[in-house]
């Protein structure tokens, strides 16, 4: 594979006292610029592998290279720079009195010059749409802002490389429509994203790839539109194809070809189908 | 996760103003102050110092009464099981079997009550008034590394966040049924059990989801922090500093060259 930005090479896994290793000799390798997502049941192993990518865990057996570099001799702090890592948990990982030195933690840490502090803390406040509530403790906000603040702390260091671990919980429609719209520019910018997910149709939407897990090794690996048509790897890694993508399958046989991966997709391909059976209908003059 | 209140109060006052290292060193001083003195004249004075710096800080009155709620029950604990464990000498105004109480243990509880009461609104004039991450900041420039100024500034932080846990845990059992500080001694302690062991096992979770918060945004890594806003040390804040130091040493004299002070009364 040309250029991975991380690479996990026979990765093996067991927490301190416990029997059964979490991750069983895994390997995986992302190229720099790819939208990945994550999937697999509860305890499969998804975010005990996420956390190795940013040293949070270090591999019992096995290797983690990072931007070309064994992650093994690197602190979480040195990899902070090459991986931005969002938590599921916004409560745990929100820790200063006010949300603009929230945002302005990481870059500090990093040594940016303080022009370059505020110019990405003040731009990830606008992106985020925080500038109301800079001033404000994020402890008095509501659930939602929270889960923003923590998406904005996450922008300021702007890492190349982002490990989104449930980003999608607790977020309203509109939120979830500004974080995703956030990651396409991302994406769009070359970084690289790793989405831990439940959501089949975001991992549908949004991935270039899906990497189906159970009981810590990868069962699959390919395009959304190729793997939730493998009906007996969704089974095996209990997973379900999004409803868009599995009507699509079903209309096959009336000329769909299978593969949207969105409701808009979808409909533009429905209505093509439509539009190329039948002459378009005259539009019905409203009865009185 | 009740995280609602914090302890500091951000207002425009000549004690917010002040630099955090020289309100440190008045902290410090009048606490050692608070600890050399037994006297109950000198602890009510300090006590009431602390509360007229407070107030002129233009800290509402409401949070001084919610601060003096919270300490309450130990400075009733004081009252009542100082005389009574160590009663002191004196004839005896009661005793029952083996329980003396006398007026010299009366007076010693009054004057641990003070000295405890004077402790919290002292340390309280610091956190009420001292922005979390100039604190840090000032830690840092008295030369301790920014890791354990972070440390102790989050320790501060969390406190009301720990009693946020704390009352919430609290609640939640209460509305599954359980009965607490219902009964004798025995019963009360015990009803509280549940309670305080799930909220250790919460703040443990807590400060282990923290620690890779702050290891995730970066810190630690191998290069100078920036620093935003600078604290320095104005002519305001050396003169606080020279004052705190001339009471300090004015009632050191007092105490060591007049010999006052050393008993309660």
């Amino acid at each position: 594979m040309a250029d991975p930005i991380l690479e996990a090479q026979g990765l093996w896994f067991w927490y301190a006292g416990e029997q059964a290793p979490v991750l069983r000799g895994l390997d995986l390798a992302v190229p720099r610029g790819e939208f990945l997502a994550l999937v697999g049941a509860n305890g499969s192993g998804k975010t005990t592998l996420t956390k190795h990518f940013n040293g949070l865990l270090r591999p019992r057996r096995g290797s983690v290279r990072v931007d070309g570099q064994d992650a093994a001799g690197r602190s979480v702090g040195e990899l902070a720079r090459h991986v931005g890592y969002l938590f599921q948990n916004p409560e745990q990982q929100i820790f200063s009195p006010t949300v603009r030195q929230e945002l302005a933690f990481g870059p500090q840490n990093l040594g940016l010059s303080p022009a370059e502090v505020e110019a990405r803390v003040d731009g990830a406040l606008a992106r985020f749409r925080l500038s109301d509530v800079a001033g404000s403790p994020p402890a008095i906000l509501s659930y939602g802002l929270r889960r923003r603040v923590t998406l904005a702390s996450l922008a300021a260091m702007d890492p190349p490389l982002l490990v989104l671990d449930e980003p999608t919980v607790g977020l309203d429609a509109p939120g979830l429509a500004e974080t995703f719209g956030w990651l396409a520019e991302l994406h769009a910018r070359g970084r690289t994203i790793v989405l831990v997910t439940h959501d089949m149709s975001l991992a549908a939407e949004h991935a270039d790839r899906v990497v189906a897990m159970r009981q810590g090794q990868i069962i699959a690996s390919a395009p959304p539109s190729e793997l939730f048509r493998q009906r007996g790897v969704l089974s095996q890694a209990s997973l379900v194809a999004p409803p868009v993508v599995a009507l699509a399958r079903a209309l096959i046989p009336l000329g769909m070809r299978g593969d949207s991966r969105s409701v808009e997709s979808f409909c533009e391909e429905y209505a093509a189908l439509l539009a190329g059976r039948a002459a378009p209908r005259q539009p019905r003059e409203p009865e009185l | 996760m009740s995280q609602s209140f914090d302890l500091y109060l951000p207002r425009d006052s000549w004690l917010h103003r002040l630099d955090p290292r020289a309100k440190l060193w008045a902290v410090l001083l009048a606490g050692a102050l608070a600890l050399i003195f037994r006297h109950i004249a000198v602890l009510a004075c300090l006590l009431l110092l602390a509360h007229l710096v407070l107030l002129s800080a233009r800290i509402p009155a409401a949070r001084l009464r919610w601060l003096w709620g919270r300490l309450a029950p130990l400075l009733l604990m004081i009252l009542i099981l100082q005389p009574l464990f160590l009663p002191g000498p004196g004839p005896d105004l009661l005793r029952l079997g083996p329980v003396r109480l006398t007026l010299s243990g009366i007076l010693e509880g009054v004057s641990f009550s003070l000295r405890a009461a004077t402790l919290a609104f002292v340390a309280a004039a610091l956190l009420l008034t001292t922005e979390p991450n100039a604190l840090v900041q000032g830690l840092a420039k008295l030369g301790l590394p920014y890791s354990w100024g972070l440390t102790v500034g989050l320790a501060i932080r969390y406190l009301p966040t720990t009693y946020g846990l704390y009352v919430d845990i609290h609640e939640a059992q209460q509305a599954r049924g359980w009965i607490v500080g219902k009964g004798n001694l025995v019963q009360r302690a015990r009803s509280y059990l549940p309670i305080l062991v799930a909220t250790i096992i919460a703040a443990l979770r807590l400060s282990d989801g923290l620690a890779l918060a702050l290891a995730a945004r970066g810190l630690g890594y191998p290069a100078p922090r920036t620093a935003l806003h600078d604290v320095r040390m104005q002519p305001a804040d050396w003169l606080a500093m020279a004052l705190a130091t001339l009471l300090f040493a004015v009632l050191m004299a007092v105490r060591y060259g007049l010999g006052f002070g050393a008993n309660p009364w």
